[in-house]
């Protein structure tokens, strides 16, 4: 074999061994969703893949209040607390995508304003603003995690959503406003100039002229939020304790610690959560190129 | 003060009102926690002032040497795995082959998978009714069920280890792809042209370009493993962790909310330290460029 082919077959084996290692856990996942609970509870020395089939009951059970069913594959020993609990899911769901969309907002409204005057005006301690806000994001989370509790709880606002959005947004803006400052620097001042002798003001200029140039930079930001917050566990579960507001990852990670609980119903839950992270890297993958990254760096 | 510098202070004021009022107030209340007395069982003592006594009481106790010594385990197998993987993986995918787009895509998926899921998936991968044991059992490749759970703390420090590392991976390659593309080619190939092997050119050539990258790669996974929460919460069903979790059960389990600020303070100075040293390494400017790996 030659030295290009041998590099060649090494080349794929690399990536086959990659793609197996992360899709492994995700496949597994979603087989073990689709499992009867008498199955899932067998013992690997007796296991016999599929003997009790495959059944989509526990994803109707997750979405469609009913009698519970009789097939005995399927109910196993019932369990009755986690029975009540999984009716919230569609709930949860919906908090999930509400406290991201909001936080993917706010980050592309006053996160894209900061970010235009970072980069477009020069103020007295507008650098130092800068290296505040990205530096914020050095401090660990668990030295915030305590503090943010009482001060939910000071405002009136523990146990609501829009304590979570709060959060998630200071949590995400250091990063957007970075990228979107890197961003606009990288737009020609020449054109809003122009604008701006004839007569627009600075505010017109970045709406008509840089906003619609930066247009994929604020995909990216609004996705990257979007993500960090979709998938936010630990403020979410100290701020949250009531299972009506909860978020996704809290919700699941309730599931994981109790005994009580069906294990395909903790696969089913698994599945629906990582769902829309496929989506996300599906839309990221078409919005954002490595080569663009590569610009940002070599800025 | 010119009307442009004062719409440039007006538009940055939304943001640094949220986040100076999210980061100073409640880092400073930490820090006042820390000092006084504040358990929720004794409400009679709550704000009286004690000094030293958390922290002394925080860093004598038994489970603090115990996370420390999970979590500095934790940290060197997962900042070492890491670094090593994503550089050999983000050479291998920057060469072109057939594939190599979709290759690129299916990898980047853990990296947007909530690391909640993370964690229960791999428990679910390693658990004694798990997917290692449903799958070679049957097939006769190991006799019975191996017990991966259970085994002692730093086995399970290990597998968690996997779990970071399936995590983290993604993004490092993605970084380490995008830093590799400043490389000029033509550098490479006369360096190839003066007989210089694959591992001379990686290591004379490649690496001085990545270099920095890898150092602040290596920063950044430093800091998410020492204070990394969610994966372990998850996949040992709440019931132990590292220095994160102890902090967490000491103020929301115990109600020391004294203690538990303590600890976080001492997290925070302890990643202040680890990020000081690195900034002694790094050439400032570098730092700047790189500072989205924060997000």
């Amino acid at each position: 074999m030659s030295l290009r082919n041998r590099k060649k077959a090494l080349l794929y084996i690399i990536s086959l061994i990659l793609v197996f290692f992360a899709l492994f856990p995700i496949v597994t996942t979603f087989i073990g969703s689709l499992l009867t609970e008498t199955e899932l509870r067998t013992l690997p020395e007796e296991t016999k893949w599929f003997s009790h089939g495959i059944t989509f009951y526990y994803y109707y059970y997750t979405f469609f209040d009913g009698e519970f069913t009789s097939n005995p594959d399927i109910r196993y020993t019932l369990r009755s607390l986690v029975i009540l609990n999984i009716l919230y899911l569609p709930r949860i769901m919906l908090n999930s995508f509400i406290v991201a969309l909001a936080v993917s907002l706010i980050n592309i409204s006053i996160g894209t304003i900061a970010a235009y005057s970072f980069a477009r005006t020069t103020f007295r301690g507008s650098t130092p603003v800068f290296v505040f806000i990205l530096l914020s994001r050095l401090l660990p989370p668990v030295a915030l995690a305590v503090p943010y509790y009482v001060i939910c709880f000071k405002l009136g606002i523990s146990n609501t959503l829009l304590s979570v959005i709060l959060i998630h947004s200071v949590l995400t803006l250091p990063f957007s406003i970075w990228y979107l400052t890197l961003y606009f620097r990288t737009i020609p001042l020449d054109l809003e100039e122009s604008a701006m002798v004839d007569g627009c003001s600075m505010f017109q200029a970045m709406r008509r002229i840089s906003l619609p140039i930066a247009l994929s930079g604020l995909v990216a930001v609004s996705l990257f939020s979007f993500v960090l917050s979709y998938n936010e566990f630990m403020f979410a579960q100290f701020v949250l304790e009531k299972i009506e507001v909860q978020t996704l990852p809290v919700f699941l990670a309730s599931l994981s610690t109790s005994t009580d609980v069906y294990w395909a119903t903790q696969y089913t839950v698994l599945t629906l959560s990582i769902i829309p992270a496929i989506i996300f890297i599906g839309l990221i993958w078409r919005y954002i190129k490595i080569s663009e990254l590569a610009g940002a760096l070599k800025y | 003060m010119r009307p442009q510098e004062r719409t440039g202070i007006l538009m940055i004021l939304p943001v640094l009102a949220l986040v100076g009022f999210f980061t100073i107030y409640p880092f400073s209340y930490a820090i006042y926690l820390s000092f006084v007395k504040y358990v929720i069982f004794e409400p009679q003592n709550i704000g009286k002032w004690i000094g030293l006594k958390n922290y002394a009481g925080v860093l004598s106790s038994y489970y603090f040497s115990e996370a420390v010594l999970n979590t500095l385990v934790f940290t060197v197998l997962s900042v070492v795995t890491i670094v090593i993987l994503a550089i050999g993986v983000s050479l291998a995918l920057n060469e072109q082959f057939k594939g190599v787009g979709i290759v690129r895509f299916l990898i980047l998926i853990p990296w947007a998978i909530p690391s909640a899921s993370a964690g229960l998936m791999w428990r679910w991968i390693f658990h004694s009714y798990g997917w290692v044991n449903k799958i070679l059992v049957p097939l006769g490749i190991i006799p019975e069920a191996i017990y991966f759970l259970g085994r002692g703390r730093l086995i399970e420090v290990g597998l968690i280890m996997i779990a970071q590392v399936w995590q983290q991976l993604p993004f490092c390659v993605v970084i380490l792809m995008a830093t590799l593309q400043l490389v000029p080619k033509e550098l490479l190939d006369s360096a190839q042209v003066d007989g210089a092997n694959a591992w001379q050119r990686f290591r004379h050539v490649t690496f001085p370009f990545i270099r920095i990258a890898v150092l602040i790669l290596a920063a950044f996974q430093a800091m998410l493993a020492i204070t990394v929460y969610d994966v372990i919460y998850v996949f040992t069903g709440g019931l132990w962790g590292m220095i994160s979790y102890y902090a967490y059960s000491e103020s929301f389990l115990l109600g020391d909310f004294g203690r538990g600020a303590a600890l976080s303070i001492t997290i925070a100075f302890t990643i202040l330290i680890v990020i000081l040293i690195i900034l002694r390494i790094l050439p400032g400017q570098k730092i700047y460029r790189y500072s989205f790996v924060e997000a």
